[in-house]
């Protein structure tokens, strides 16, 4: 498992493609993924839990759910209480690229989003913004996934403006998805912070695309009766246009003349 | 329009098109041209996207005639595959497109629905970025994942004489979704075998 660091510094190397964060190119198998923000005071990142819950909403709504061939459908959750490790705790222990999930801090389900103060989560720096571990994996499926953002006085995240806040906490949800880190600067998934993000790049629709695949049509809509109750269509509308399709080609030529 | 009506005219579709279908074709198209896939929805630069880019397509039609009118004109449509820099990965996108032709003039005016696929592959192995102040190796996905998005297609022909044709086609992703919503767009230039009208 990775420690999946986000930094405010420069650093340059060529371009490649999109990464995973894990060798078993795990994904979340659920249909809709929620996230939910930890209820703890955060002290130093400049916002409340209800403000950093609908900044998730916004990162969601303004990078995720808008890839067309990827059937990704995320949701922002709620304020949840959660014991105290994750404001102060250890995310994991080992190295960066080798870590293992701390035991307390493993997330059940879905996205979790915690202010935290350990300094060791963030390799000391407060030039990192965040970290996240999909710390719930098991085989390829991501179960649960924690987001850390740096709550440590004098970090970088607390005099962002609103709008890199909501690019920063996406690329933590990138994160959290199961993407690593791209090559591309204008990928959102870029390793480090870069203002004026207001959208994925063709690296991150790919990356979320290979993991979270759309395959249309929905056997739903068209062919089979929702069980769940949500389905729009019916298989009633199938029937009927293949009802006046064929009186089409058996009288077509005397209803319309010339068809 | 709703699932409903979508619903109707997909079975209207599939009755109309073996209908033509049984009549037998009159044209054989192949085209070679140009595709973009989603103009305008990602990132080109940071802050910054492109309604253009290059990417060489080739396609394939039938004509059936239903009337002097009107045709149905089944496609199928491939790029080239696009490799990243150090060719760890690769994408291919292709399409079949199913639509109603008018043919008024010199003009083929078409609209249909269609499938669009896109496969991605990796190679696997590591690569090493930068992680927070240090780099790591991260894993390149291995294998290949392909996804099918239902798309409904307009576009417009022009003929220049017997055997040569111009064309411009729009096609919507995920029509009714207003945050997934995505246009491809195609120019070709296609070649006649059969009767071009
Ligand atoms: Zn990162």
């Amino acid at each position: 498992m990775k420690k999946l660091l986000f930094a405010f510094l420069f650093l340059s190397l060529s371009a490649y493609s999109f990464t995973l964060n894990n060798g078993a190119g795990a994904a979340f198998k659920k249909d809709v993924i929620k996230v939910n923000v930890a209820a703890h005071t955060c002290t130093n990142i400049g916002v409340t839990n209800s403000e950093l819950l609908s900044i998730a909403e916004e990162a969601v709504n303004l990078f995720w759910n808008r890839v067309a061939t990827s059937k990704l459908e995320m949701i922002g959750g709620s304020i949840v209480t959660v014991a105290s490790d994750f404001q102060t705790g250890q995310v994991c222990t080992g190295s960066t690229s080798n870590c293992s999930p701390t035991p307390a801090l493993v997330v059940s389900s879905d996205i979790l989003i915690s202010c935290n103060t350990n300094a060791a989560n963030y390799s000391g720096s407060n030039e990192v913004l965040g970290v996240t571990v999909p710390n719930n994996i098991s085989g390829a499926e991501i179960k649960g996934a924690l987001v850390l953002v740096n709550d440590q006085a004098g970090n970088s995240f607390e005099n962002k403006p609103h709008a890199a806040k909501v690019s920063i906490i996406a690329h933590e949800i990138g994160h959290a998805l199961g993407l690593g880190h791209s090559p591309f600067r204008e990928a959102l998934m870029y390793a480090q912070f870069v203002e004026g993000r207001d959208r994925l790049a063709r690296d991150d629709m790919n990356g979320i695309t290979w993991l979270y695949p759309e395959e249309e049509p929905d056997l739903g809509i068209c062919g089979s009766v929702d069980l769940d109750g949500h389905g729009q269509g019916s298989p009633l509308s199938m029937l009927s246009g293949l009802l006046i399709g064929f009186v089409l080609i058996v009288y077509g030529r005397k209803l319309l003349p010339r068809f | 329009m709703n699932a409903r009506l979508f619903c109707t005219v997909i079975g209207l579709f599939f009755c109309t098109s073996l209908h033509a279908f049984v009549q037998g074709w009159s044209d054989f198209v192949m085209g070679a041209g140009n595709l973009t896939h989603q103009a305008g929805k990602y990132a080109s630069d940071v802050g910054s996207v492109s309604y253009f880019e290059f990417r060489p397509l080739f396609t394939a039609s039938y004509r059936y005639e239903y009337s002097p009118e009107f045709s149905f004109i089944p496609e199928v449509g491939i790029t080239l595959p696009e490799t990243s820099d150090d060719e760890t990965s690769s994408t291919l996108y292709s399409f079949l497109n199913a639509p109603i032709a008018y043919h008024y003039g010199d003009w083929t005016f078409r609209f249909g629905p269609g499938f669009f696929f896109t496969r991605i592959s990796g190679n696997g192995g590591t690569l090493r970025l930068q992680n927070g102040n240090t780099t790591d190796e991260f894993p390149v996905p291995n294998g290949s994942a392909t996804t099918r998005n239902l798309t409904w297609n307009l576009g417009a022909q022009t003929n220049f004489d017997k055997d040569w044709s111009a064309r411009f086609d729009v096609s919507i992703l995920k029509l009714f979704d207003s945050e997934k919503r995505a246009m491809n767009h195609v120019l070709t230039l296609n070649y006649h075998f059969g009767s071009i009208l």
